[in-house]
């Protein structure tokens, strides 16, 4: 117990001594009065600041956007066409894809005649 | 507890603040002192609400105590972080401040210094009960340990201060 009034003793000349020691409660209150009067807005424009220097760094730094390729168009087997096709167009070919009809005609025949035997 | 009583009650209590606020940061006035001000500012501003399960200085130094660790972690991660920056390896032992050693050892109080020796939380037992008058229940309740825990870190802690001051290594 002695012991511990020692050390209590102790403690009380170091408490004494640290009393007098750093800023008063008005002087410390008076600090942060000034402290939380610092303008919120000015840490909101460094903010946008760094925000805007970063992205303009992200923006040099970021690879020349390239013109996306279009993919290689396939055709289906439908939709192809032989590039001989229009051979198959003959004169008078609609005629295979239509069912005539009595009475009407597609066309006037007209022979083709000699000038020659018109002349004879 | 209504603003003017409770600006009252930190004003009466601002001396063990301060200095419950430099145990806390490892004898770093400037630290101590800042940490003070956020404690008063959430207190006032009714961010920190004394709900009265304790007394009202159990609770304070419970405030103080958490916005010094939380104080603490965000400094340490910066730290880090900058560490990082330099690769350098992060100091994660926090140090007593360098001047405090020197002041310590120029006034000749060999007690701070004998505690600073102690592992953190018998020093903190001891600070509490010798230095702040609290009882060894209130200490371990603000600590957020046993009461067993603390009693046997409070045994140790004297023991080992006591031999620390006999043997004047801290002189």
């Amino acid at each position: 117990m002695n012991e511990d009034r020692e050390l209590r003793d102790a403690f009380a000349a170091w408490r004494r001594r640290e009393a007098a020691r750093g800023p008063d409660f008005e002087a410390l209150l008076r600090r942060t009065r000034t402290a939380a009067r610092r303008p919120a807005w000015l840490a909101a424009v460094l903010a946008c600041l760094a925000l805007a220097s970063l992205m303009a760094v992200l923006w040099q730094l970021a690879p020349e956007r390239v013109p996306p390729v279009r993919p290689v168009s396939t055709l289906s087997l439908t939709d192809w066409r032989s590039s001989t096709d229009f051979l198959l167009a003959t004169p008078g070919s609609e005629l295979l894809h239509v069912v005539p009809r009595i009475g009407e005609s597609h066309g006037t025949f007209t022979p083709h005649r000699n000038v020659s035997e018109d002349h004879s | 507890m209504n603003p003017s009583e409770l600006r009252s009650q930190l004003e009466r209590l601002h001396p063990s603040n301060l200095a419950w606020a430099r145990h806390c940061c490892r004898q770093q006035d400037v630290e101590a002192e800042e940490v003070l001000q956020e404690v008063y500012i959430r207190v006032l501003e009714g961010r920190a609400r004394f709900g009265g399960r304790s007394s009202f200085k159990t609770w304070l130094f419970g405030v103080i105590l958490r916005t010094a660790r939380e104080r603490a972690r965000r400094g340490w991660l910066r730290a880090t972080l900058l560490e990082r920056w330099h690769q350098r390896s992060p100091e994660r032992e926090a140090v007593p401040d360098p001047e405090f050693l020197v002041r310590q050892s120029q006034r000749g109080e060999r007690l701070g210094s004998a505690l600073a020796e102690l592992p953190r939380r018998q020093q903190q037992v001891l600070h509490l009960v010798f230095y702040q008058d609290l009882t060894i229940e209130e200490a371990a309740r603000l600590l957020g340990i046993g009461l067993g825990s603390a009693r046997t870190h409070f045994e140790r802690g004297k023991h080992r201060l006591r031999e620390l001051l006999r043997s004047g290594v801290a002189a």
